[in-house]
């Protein structure tokens, strides 16, 4: 990836105040691009660090939103002019590069940095100017673990601040905030604000910063050392021990550099951004395990680990189950697909033996956590499988916090989404987010059916079809598994008037508010299929008039094409598109269709049973049908109102 | 790590114009209380706003540089500290200490264009300046005299935010007063400035406290207002008399305070260390460029401490902030 | 006709001419068979002979032809008549060019009747014009011919206007003399050379010419071109000047006759500021210095005196004003000139004044201690002093609290100063100071023309004081 250069353009401002002057700082300057005067005047209001004390300082920050999304990088520097009362003025050149530029061409901060802050302004407009793209090595040189700190508690949406760095060079600075920003999905730089220095006094929207003092109601993380992850914070915890426990940090930051996804700081946000993150951890279909292997495996020290972890837990010692555990971590790592499954039989008897993976030991939440983590790796990584999960809540209760850890480890989708289905909507919605449509119906058709992960799948696949999002995998997929029918059956056994709202809104996932004829022939079969009648009817509301002409013409096709003799054919056309009404006529005419009159309200022909409708199954629908449109109008009721 | 408590809402606010020395009196403040002997003294209430105490006011008297103009709306968390009397127990012979007066200023310095006619620069801003003065309850109102001679602009400074927050307070249901709750203390500042100084004593407003070791002149707190009302009717647009319209008609006359104060003070000669008339200037410019200034000598400030313990006192003295529901 | 008849009227006529003297005459009346000419000859005041004459008259507008109608009484008086320019007194020459031809013999014989005392040449063919035009450019002098000249007094050092002979009495055509004198600067018309001619002790101008020369030595040749015409050779662009006697004794000034004593020219250069402006203010001085010191003032005595601006810093030093020497010679000046050359600007300090009030002061100070002499303050700088005390300016106030106004005020009465200044800016946005220092004129930098600064200043010799004729060297 190193050697390529990327192209970018970059509108500009400068901000200082005239030499002599009594006025604030204001814009100077700026390029006559999209961003105008008083755009610049926000963007620098908005990422103020404070008043200046030591410069150059850089700000990156962002600025607009979807395909408008710019990164901004800000340069302060000192001019050496004054102001009116002697106080030398700062100079602040800002840029903004559009994200759009590279979203693809992943590209650092501090190549942002090196190109522009050679570029005086006034400059071109727009200015361009090449950097080099991103090159994951040099930057995963740089990872350490105060790095990773940052990375993590920067998930918690909270301004992090670094304590005791502000005097590092400037560039040293700026290369940890690019370390920490690679060790987090790339499309986050669209939400992320970073600087090289904030004031310890003023009000700033600076995520991450060097500082000399922490301001209240912040992060802060020594130069060198190491984060504290608040022990609510699942997540973010998480992607610490992600971050933490992988060696191939080249990779991983190639990894997320390709993320890129615009991704917010919100709980969405940081569930995508630890589902990437979990994605390179997961085996990749080659079968290759992603994840580092440190050290070379003993067998008898996981043993003796697992043991001796055993010991410690009702002992309470934190600190030494923590380094037990990261060694067995490190072991279980490289046990992943080293370990025979004989060797994981036998840890799993001394898990069991032991309690290892028991409720409420009177540990620390995020040590309990760690623990059951590192538990469930050593005896049943790398990948959970269901029937592992389903023998570990044979043997253990299925508390809180070892679903938690479950659901944390690289799993078969089937096992993380029932782990999630009851862990909670933002571990649901996380490793929903981590699953294509595909898998998801899979899974919800998949038998037996677990009543809790249809709910969940149906609401998912509904949410993903719904607010005008096109998903046309959910279509086809749907229809694969037959519209989901017997999961949806199975789900709410005889109540099929809930049945009928489920699909329908299923159906409108897939389709959209309603269907075309061709999507409807989709839904209903050709010839009708009327298996599930709460499907048809879903489909025949969705469609709406003109239903049963499709219908009948379906019919009327199949008919055709079973040889029949050719006036009983005639006949058979004839009756099935005249209405009751009607003289009966030798020759089919034209194209009437009485459920088109029908649906419009006309009166119905007093004697519509005479109607020679030769086809048995057509009673059955229309029985069907005029008991569902009933039915649909009470149930549509609640949707209405929704 | 996170530190424990939240931020605390500033309950006193620094308002003027830019450069009108908003910051420079705060960074005076530690000195002054030094230099005075005042009973009062400062702490700050976490390490940014000590680490201020400490290092503007050492820029201030060593370095002879006023503090950066400010760019962001910068908070300090100070405590005043005053002397707890030793009385004479009747009974007992120890005589006994009674507990020291504490009053927390909870200090909002803005830059100065915030208070400015345009919002488009100071767009969000200024909304969250007027969320911190509607919840403040002291405001330190700086009349800067020397912009007034050339710029004229206290008013422009003045007049807006504050329509927007009498409009916020007395604006809403709740508030049921005519005026704003805020105490003002006005500080006519720059007194150490000639066109100020030569004003003063052509009013004849001009006294020298006998105690006072250097002999500067002061102008009582009573007679400031004089000096203020002149000060306005020589200023380059005329607006300024109605800066003390606007601030009488929104602030309640008993709540407000004017003072006249110098951040720097007066320019002491080394060799008699005595106030000198004909040479008192303590702002010079720098050489060679000479559109900026610096401080010639010694920092003296004038009345910076006053303004903000009779704030203190007037606050301690106070209900906890309530906002406009009252 | 003889020759020896010929050199005869000829000496006759020199000798004639060379009595002419004062209110005499000689008046030769030539008769030919052209007509009668008549030449009148005397000498001018400067004793040059001038001769006058007409055209001939001829015959026919005198009497017609003589010879067909000869109306003999009436044509006689006519002749008589022609000849009546003939002043009285006057000595008279007839002379007969054409004896042969009976009409012209006629009135020949009715002159002679006429003017019984003429002395009468007949000479065929001799042509008066020719003979008196070689008597006049071979006379010899009978005047001396002087230069006018300015002497200096070898003690009193006073000038005092005087002459250099040129040509001596009997100095004839083609006499030439070198002459060395020194000129300096003229009046509007240039150096005056003008020859006169002595009668006794009044000197007569014989001619003047001028030529605006630029100042030295001038080293040249006199040459009699003729009686009464002195050539100059070795001057370039002279011209004729009409100007009489008086007028030029009238551009001789009174003053010519007063003290000359050497100029006292005090520099003070303003050393803070920009590099270039010093630099610039340096070279003007320069300038002033080789440009006074080179002309015909006897003497200048050079003061240098650089000022810089105050620091208020306390940490900086005071850079006090600096006399680089007092009363110094033009060349030594230059010398201690170039040290602050390559010094260039000093530190900068405070940026809105300079320490002109210091500078003031030092020079009152020096001033005090000498006697009163011809004295040029310039002051070539930008900035204004500082004031004594806190000022409404808001200057700060001079640290050694001088007041510039008194001091100032004191150097302007003292007998014989006059005051300069060169000043950066134009003198409309110059300080008012200026103005004062400047001695109410004060000149832009950029703009100055030194040597007319200094003429001003009376450095150069004033305008009263100017040179309008050569300066001869006495030993």
């Amino acid at each position: 990836m190193s050697g390529e250069t990327v192209q970018l353009s970059a509108e500009w401002a400068i901000e200082g105040k005239q030499p002599g002057s009594l006025d604030d700082y204001g814009i100077l300057a700026c390029s006559q691009g999209q961003l105008g005067h008083n755009d610049f005047a926000k963007i620098k209001t908005r990422y103020t660090t404070g008043t200046p004390e030591e410069l150059p300082q850089v700000t990156l920050a962002w600025v607009g939103g979807g395909e408008n999304t710019r990164l901004v990088l800000a340069i302060q520097e000192w001019s050496d002019q004054e102001d009116r009362t002697g106080r030398q003025i700062a100079v602040t050149r800002y840029f903004c590069v559009p994200y759009s530029q590279v979203a693809a061409q992943p590209v650092s901060y501090e190549a942002l940095y090196l190109a522009l802050d050679r570029s005086p302004l006034p400059a071109a407009d727009p200015l361009t100017f090449s950097v080099p793209r991103l090159d994951p090595a040099a930057i995963a040189a740089r990872i350490d673990g105060t790095a990773i700190g940052a990375a993590a508690l920067l998930l918690t949406d909270q301004h992090v601040c670094v304590l005791r760095g502000e005097s590092l060079p400037l560039l040293d600075r700026l290369r940890f905030l690019d370390t920490v920003a690679a060790l987090l999905p790339y499309g986050m730089r669209t939400k992320l604000t970073a600087a090289t220095w904030t004031s310890s006094t003023a009000e700033h929207k600076i995520k991450v910063s060097f500082a000399r003092h922490v301001p209240e109601g912040t992060h802060s993380i020594i130069w060198g050392g190491l984060a504290r992850v608040p022990t609510k914070a699942y997540d973010v915890g998480h992607y610490l021990d992600l971050l933490l426990h992988c060696s191939r940090y080249t990779e991983l930051v190639g990894w997320l550099a390709a993320a890129g996804e615009p991704l917010a700081f919100q709980p969405s946000g940081v569930t995508k951004a630890l589902a990437t993150l979990a994605a390179f951890h997961v085996p990749s279909r080659s079968g290759d395990v992603t994840v580092a292997i440190a050290n070379p495996v003993d067998h008898y020290s996981v043993e003796a680990l697992l043991n001796e972890c055993a010991d410690l837990v009702p002992q309470g010692q934190s600190l030494r189950l923590t380094a037990i555990l990261d060694g067995l971590a490190r072991q279980a790592g490289a046990r992943g697909n080293a370990a025979t499954r004989d060797e994981q039989v036998h840890y799993r008897k001394i898990i069991r033996e032991r309690r290892l993976l028991e409720g409420d030991r009177g540990l620390p939440e995020s040590l309990h956590l760690q623990l059951c983590g590192v538990i469930l790796a050593v005896g049943y990584g790398p990948k959970l499988v269901f029937e592992d999960m389903r023998r570990i809540f044979q043997d253990f209760a299925p508390t809180s916090v070892l679903m938690a850890a479950m659901v944390r480890m690289p799993a078969e989708p089937l096992v993380a989404l029932t782990l999630a289905a009851r862990l909670g909507p933002e571990t649901l919605t996380m490793v929903l987010d981590a699953l294509g449509t595909a898998c998801l119906v899979e899974l919800a058709a998949r038998e037996p059916h677990d009543p809790l992960l249809v709910q969940v799948i149906c609401d998912e696949l509904v949410r993903r079809g719904s607010n005008g999002a096109e998903d046309p995998d959910i279509a086809m997929t749907l229809r694969e598994h037959r519209y989901l029918v017997d999961a949806v059956q199975a789900l709410h056994p005889d109540r099929v008037e809930v049945q009928f709202v489920l699909l329908r809104k299923l159906l409108k996932a897939a389709y959209g508010p309603s269907l075309h004829r061709r999507e409807f022939e989709e839904v209903v079969g050709d010839p009708p299929d009327f298996g599930s009648p709460p499907l048809m009817a879903a489909a025949i509301t969705l469609h709406g008039p003109g239903a049963g002409e499709i219908i009948l013409t379906s019919v009327a096709d199949r008919l055709r094409g079973a040889r029949l003799p050719h006036d009983t054919m005639r006949m058979v056309e004839t009756y099935l598109s005249q209405p009751a009404s009607a003289e009966p006529l030798p020759e089919p005419r034209g194209r009437l269709s009485p459920w088109a009159r029908l649906t419009h309200g006309r009166p119905r022909s007093r004697k519509s049973a005479q109607t020679a409708i030769p086809v048995r199954t057509l009673y059955t629908l229309l029985a069907v049908f005029i008991a569902l449109s009933i039915i649909e109008f009470i149930a549509l009721l609640p949707i209405a109102q929704r | 790590m996170v530190s424990d408590a939240g931020p605390a809402r500033p309950n006193i606010a620094m308002w003027g114009a830019p450069t009108s020395g908003k910051t420079t009196l705060l960074a005076a403040l530690s000195i002054a209380l030094l230099q005075r002997r005042s009973p009062w003294r400062i702490v700050g209430a976490d390490d940014a706003s000590t680490a201020f105490l400490k290092d503007k006011a050492a820029a201030l008297s060593r370095g002879k540089e006023f503090p950066r103009a400010t760019q962001a709306m910068d908070r300090y968390r100070w405590v005043l500290i005053g002397e707890g009397e030793q009385r004479d127990g009747l009974l007992r012979r120890r005589p006994k200490p009674t507990p020291a007066p504490r009053i927390g200023l909870n200090l909002l310095d803005p830059p100065g264009g915030v208070y400015g006619d345009e919002p488009d620069k100071f767009g969000t801003d200024q909304q969250e300046l007027l969320d911190n003065l509607v919840g403040s309850k002291g405001i330190v109102f700086l009349f800067d005299p020397l912009r007034e001679f050339e710029r004229g602009d206290a008013f422009d400074y003045l007049y807006g935010a504050l329509t927007q927050l009498a409009g916020r307070m007395l604006g809403s249901d709740g508030y049921t007063g005519d005026r704003l709750p805020h105490h003002l203390a006005v500080c006519i500042t720059k007194f150490d400035e000639y066109r100020v100084l030569e004003t003063a004593k052509e009013l004849k407003l001009l006294v020298t406290d006998p105690e006072d070791p250097y002999g500067f002149p002061r102008i009582d707190d009573d007679d400031a207002v004089e000096l203020f009302k002149w000060l306005c009717r020589i200023s380059a647009s005329g607006s300024a008399e109605m800066v003390l319209n606007a601030l009488d008609q929104f602030f309640r006359r008993d709540r407000i305070k004017f003072f006249v104060t110098s951040s720097i003070g007066f320019y002491l000669d080394p060799r008699t260390n005595f106030f000198n008339p004909d040479d008192y200037q303590n702002l010079i410019p720098k050489p060679a460029e000479g559109v900026s200034f610096h401080i010639r000598g010694p920092v003296h400030p004038i009345n910076v401490m006053e303004p903000i313990v009779w704030l203190g006192e007037r606050l301690a003295g106070e209900p906890p902030n309530e906002g406009p529901g009252r | 006709m003889t020759e020896s008849g010929e050199d005869l009227l000829t000496k006759a006529l020199a000798e004639a001419i060379a009595q002419l003297s004062g209110p005499r005459r000689l008046t030769v009346v030539e008769v030919t068979v052209s007509g009668i000419t008549t030449f009148g000859l005397r000498r001018d005041e400067t004793g040059t002979p001038r001769c006058r004459f007409g055209p001939p008259v001829p015959w026919t507008d005198l009497a017609g032809d003589p010879a067909t109608d000869p109306p003999e009484e009436a044509t006689e008086e006519q002749v008589l008549l022609a000849a009546v320019g003939v002043p009285p007194g006057s000595e008279v020459f007839l002379v007969c060019g054409s004896p042969d031809d009976p009409p012209t013999a006629q009135v020949m014989e009715w002159l002679r009747a006429a003017r019984p005392e003429a002395t009468a040449f007949t000479r065929p063919g001799a042509r008066v014009e020719t003979l008196l035009r070689e008597i006049l450019l071979h006379e010899p002098l009978c005047r001396s011919y002087d230069l006018v000249v300015l002497k200096r007094h070898p003690e009193t050092g006073r000038l005092e206007l005087s002459s250099h002979p040129l040509f001596l009495v009997g100095a004839r055509r083609g006499d030439t003399l070198r002459v060395q004198v020194r000129c300096d600067h003229g009046d509007e018309y240039g150096t005056a050379f003008a020859v006169v001619a002595w009668q006794g002790p009044r000197p007569r101008l014989l001619s003047v010419q001028t030529a605006r020369l630029t100042p030295g030595r001038y080293d040249f040749t006199a040459e009699l071109e003729r009686p009464g015409r002195v050539r100059f050779v070795g001057l370039p662009g002279l011209v004729r000047d009409d100007r009489d006697w008086a007028e030029l004794i009238a551009a001789v000034p009174a003053v010519l006759g007063g003290e000359v004593e050497p100029a006292h020219l005090i520099c003070a250069v303003e050393v803070s500021g920009a590099a270039k402006q010093v630099d610039e203010r340096l070279i003007r001085v320069r300038q002033m210095i080789t440009v006074m010191s080179g002309g015909t003032t006897p003497e200048l005595v050079v003061s240098l005196v650089a000022y810089g601006a105050h620091s208020y810093d306390r940490r900086a030093t005071q850079e006090p004003v600096e006399v680089a020497g007092w009363l110094m010679s033009p060349e030594q000046a230059l010398h201690s000139l170039t040290d602050w050359e390559r010094r260039g600007a000093t530190t900068p300090g405070y940026p809105y004044a300079a320490q002109v009030e210091d500078m003031l002061a030092e020079v009152a100070d020096r001033l005090g201690k000498t006697e009163p002499r011809r004295t040029v303050l310039l002051t070539v700088g930008d900035r204004p002093p500082h004031p004594p005390r806190v000022h409404r300016s808001e200057i700060l106030p001079c640290p050694d609290r001088h007041d510039w106004e008194l001091l100032l005020a004191w150097i302007e009465r003292r007998a014989g100063m006059t005051l300069g200044a060169i000043c950066d800016r134009p003198p409309e946005q110059a300080d008012p100071i200026w103005q004062r220092l400047g001695g109410g004129a004060p000149i832009q930098l950029e703009v100055a023309d030194v040597r007319r600064l200094g003429d001003d200043l009376g450095l150069s010799p004033p305008k009263a004081q100017r040179i309008p004729f050569p300066l001869i060297e006495t030993p």
